[in-house]
C-alpha cells in the first residue's frame, strides 16, 4: 500500500516528538492503543493558564500512517482553546493525510488521544482546585 | 455459512481443548479431503474440496493458537476484539507497552538486552495466557477474557518487533 505525501514527509519528519513532564500541573497526557494492530500512542498538551495549549508533543509506536496522525496534531493542537481542540475530529485528520479506509483507524487513534490528555488535564485541574 | 471451526474439528466449543486431539483429527480430516485424491473428479468437485480444506487448516491454525482461539470465541459471542472504534485500553497496560517500546528501540542492536526483554515480555504472556481458561470458564468473566485477550495482541506485536530486530543483528 502506498502512503500518500503528507503522511511520508510526517512519517519522515515527524514533528514535536518528545515527552512533557507528566507531573507538571499544565500538562495533560493522553495514552491511547489500538488491539488490532498492537499500536500505542501517547499525546501530551501543555496549556496555560488562560487555557490555551502552548506545547504538544507525542510518542507513536506503529504504522506510517499512525504517526503521521500524531504528528499532524500536534502541529493542529499548538494555539487552540481546550474547546476547540476537543473539537478535532478524527475525518479531518484522514482527509489531510489522505489516509486510505484500513487505515482510517490511525486517525481514530489520534482523535482519542486528544481527547484523552484533555480528560487527563481536567481531572488533575479539577483535583487541585 | 462457514462450519464453526470447533464443529469442523470435532471438538468442544471451550477454551480448553486437547491439542493432541486437535492435531489427530486435523490430520485425520486432510486425509479424507486432500485434493490430490480427488485428482479424477470433475473441477467442479476439485473446487469443493480445495475449498474444504483451506477451511480446515483456517480451523486448525485458529484453534492451535490460545490467543486466536480466544478471539475466535469471542466472535462466536459476538464479540469483535479488534473493533477499530475501541482505544481505550487501561493506562497502566499502556505505560509498560511504551516502556518496552522505548527499551526495544534503544536497545534494537543490543542482542542480550533484547533477550532479556523478549524473556521479560513472555514471563508476562505465559501469566495472561494461564488466566484465560478461568475467564472462559464462567461467562460472567467475559469481560476480563476480552481485556486479556486484546492486552495479548499487543505483546503479540512488541514479540514480532523483537524478533526483527534479533534478526537484523545476526
Amino acid at each position: 500500500m502506498a502512503y500518500s505525501d503528507k503522511v511520508l514527509d510526517h512519517y519522515e519528519n515527524p514533528r514535536n516528538v518528545g515527552t512533557l513532564d507528566k507531573d507538571d500541573p499544565h500538562v495533560g497526557t493522553g495514552m491511547v492503543g489500538a488491539p488490532a494492530c498492537g499500536d500505542v500512542m501517547k499525546l501530551q498538551i501543555k496549556v496555560s493558564d488562560d487555557g490555551v495549549i502552548e506545547d504538544a508533543k507525542f510518542k507513536t509506536y506503529g504504522c506510517g500512517s499512525a504517526i503521521a496522525s500524531s504528528s499532524l496534531v500536534t502541529e493542529w493542537l499548538k494555539g487552540k482553546t481546550l474547546d476547540q481542540a476537543s473539537e478535532i475530529k478524527n475525518s479531518a485528520i484522514a482527509e489531510e493525510l489522505a489516509l486510505p479506509p484500513v487505515k482510517i483507524h490511525c486517525s481514530v487513534l489520534a482523535e482519542d488521544a486528544i481527547k484523552s490528555a484533555i480528560a487527563d488535564l481536567k481531572s488533575k485541574q479539577g483535583k487541585l482546585i | 455459512m462457514s462450519l464453526n471451526f470447533f464443529t469442523l474439528l470435532q471438538l468442544p466449543e471451550t477454551f480448553v481443548i486437547d491439542l493432541k486431539k486437535l492435531d489427530q483429527n486435523y490430520q485425520n480430516i486432510q486425509k479424507e479431503i486432500h485434493p490430490d485424491r480427488f485428482a479424477s473428479l470433475a473441477d467442479e468437485a476439485k473446487i469443493v474440496s480445495i475449498k474444504k480444506a483451506a477451511e480446515v487448516n483456517d480451523a486448525y491454525q485458529t484453534l492451535k493458537s490460545p490467543i486466536r482461539r480466544a478471539e475466535y470465541l469471542l466472535h462466536l459471542y459476538s464479540i469483535d476484539i479488534h473493533d477499530e472504534k475501541y482505544t481505550a485500553v487501561p493506562q497502566d497496560f499502556l505505560i509498560q507497552q511504551m516502556e518496552w517500546r522505548e527499551e526495544l528501540e534503544t536497545q534494537k542492536k543490543n542482542k542480550q538486552a533484547l533477550e532479556k526483554l523478549a524473556s521479560d515480555i513472555q514471563k508476562n504472556k505465559s501469566e495472561m495466557l494461564s488466566q484465560l481458561p478461568g475467564y472462559f470458564e464462567s461467562k460472567n468473566n467475559l469481560n476480563s477474557a476480552i481485556k486479556v485477550t486484546r492486552e495479548l495482541n499487543f505483546i503479540e506485536k512488541i514479540e514480532q518487533h523483537i524478533n526483527d530486530a534479533l534478526i537484523e543483528i545476526i
